[in-house]
């Protein structure tokens, strides 16, 4: 079989993999037609490899690393995209084309170390990296929302596990705006049905009116945040919670909702 | 003997049954990553991508014909 049609079906994803690794569509459809240009100059550039897959990618990697890409956020881009890559400049190039074979395009550690062509140990000691880099980066302050204290508990509990720190527990909606006030948090996690009948959905509409900060609504009326007008971004975990539900829902605002800059 | 032996040619997608657990804590960023990514690749690709796949096949063909001439790129072996 000819080496286009070996190649053919692996383009589209060679070329999400560009996209997520460089931050947009056009500027990882720059480095695909790279890839192909210098193979149409040489084709003997395609190497052996265990399939024609890991063989393709083998040749975007030596590539990407020749040219040294700058992460790019390109108007193109969508808002996840921008706040996903703007949060992945921050990983170094090595660690973030080890993180994104693996998370997103699903080789297995053994395939991605054959990519790019170091062995296991290495690999695992760039996936380690860029696991590192994405946590302190994501590493924030958060407020919580919650009237009863054992719930309270463990929600602090759980978000200080993560590597976050929790600038206070609030009971009220009063509460809630002062604690806001006195040192403001860079994520939200409230309840609903507040101890003296205010709202955890009012407290955080008034908080932001002022900034944008993700906010997970943890509750046991989820009914409530359908019918009144939801502020955004907001997201919710129903109780009694999922303690790994919750924890992933952080971790996906934190990376997918904040700008990194922001977080600095 | 420029001819490549054919490596195993199988169409590989995202394997399904792989472990998230080496991203450790951040396995849940990786996994929504992945579908994010997955809900904007596109299967059809561009021409200009088919225009290229297409030299890459004349280039392959005026490669592995191994004429021992000058290498002027003028290959008759056009069978379209």
């Amino acid at each position: 079989m000819s080496l286009s049609l070996r190649i053919a079906p692996h383009l589209p994803y060679l070329r999400r993999f560009a996209r997520a690794v460089t931050g947009s569509q056009t500027s990882g459809d720059a480095y695909v037609s790279a890839v192909l240009e210098a193979l149409i100059a040489d084709v003997d550039l395609f190497p052996e490899a265990s399939n024609d897959r890991i063989a393709l990618y083998k040749v975007f990697i030596a590539l990407f690393d020749r040219l040294n890409v700058e992460i790019d956020q390109q108007q193109d881009s969508f808002g996840w995209e921008k706040r996903a890559a703007s949060n992945l400049a921050h990983i170094a190039p090595a660690p973030r084309q080890a993180f994104l074979l693996e998370a997103v395009e699903g080789f297995s550690a053994k395939e991605a170390a054959e990519v790019m062509d170091i062995d296991d140990a290495a690999f695992t000691a760039l996936i380690d990296e860029a696991t590192r880099d994405i946590s302190d980066q994501m590493r924030t302050e958060i407020l919580i929302i919650e009237d009863e204290p054992l719930i309270a508990m463990d929600i602090e509990q759980l978000v200080e596990g993560l590597g976050h720190s929790v600038t206070g527990i609030a009971r009220t909606r009063d509460e809630a705006l002062d604690l806001f006030r006195k040192s403001p948090p860079k994520m939200v996690l409230a309840d609903i049905q507040l101890a003296d009948g205010s709202s955890g959905i009012d407290a955080v509409k008034d908080m932001l009116a002022d900034v944008a900060l993700p906010v997970i609504f943890i509750t046991a009326f989820p009914e409530r945040l359908l019918t009144g007008e939801r502020p955004e971004p907001a997201f919710l975990v129903t109780k009694p919670f999922n303690p790994d539900m919750l924890k992933a829902l952080i971790s996906q605002a934190l990376f997918f909702e904040t700008q990194a800059k922001q977080l600095a | 003997m420029s001819s490549k032996p054919e490596t195993k040619n199988e169409p590989v997608a995202a394997p399904p049954g792989r472990q998230d657990d080496a991203l450790g804590p951040n396995s849940a960023i990786g996994k929504k990553l992945r579908a994010l990514y997955d809900d904007v690749m596109s299967e059809e690709v561009p021409d200009r991508f088919m225009d290229l796949l297409g030299r890459l096949e004349d280039a392959e063909k005026s490669s592995g014909s191994q004429q021992p001439e000058d290498a002027d790129g003028t290959s008759q072996d056009k069978e379209d």
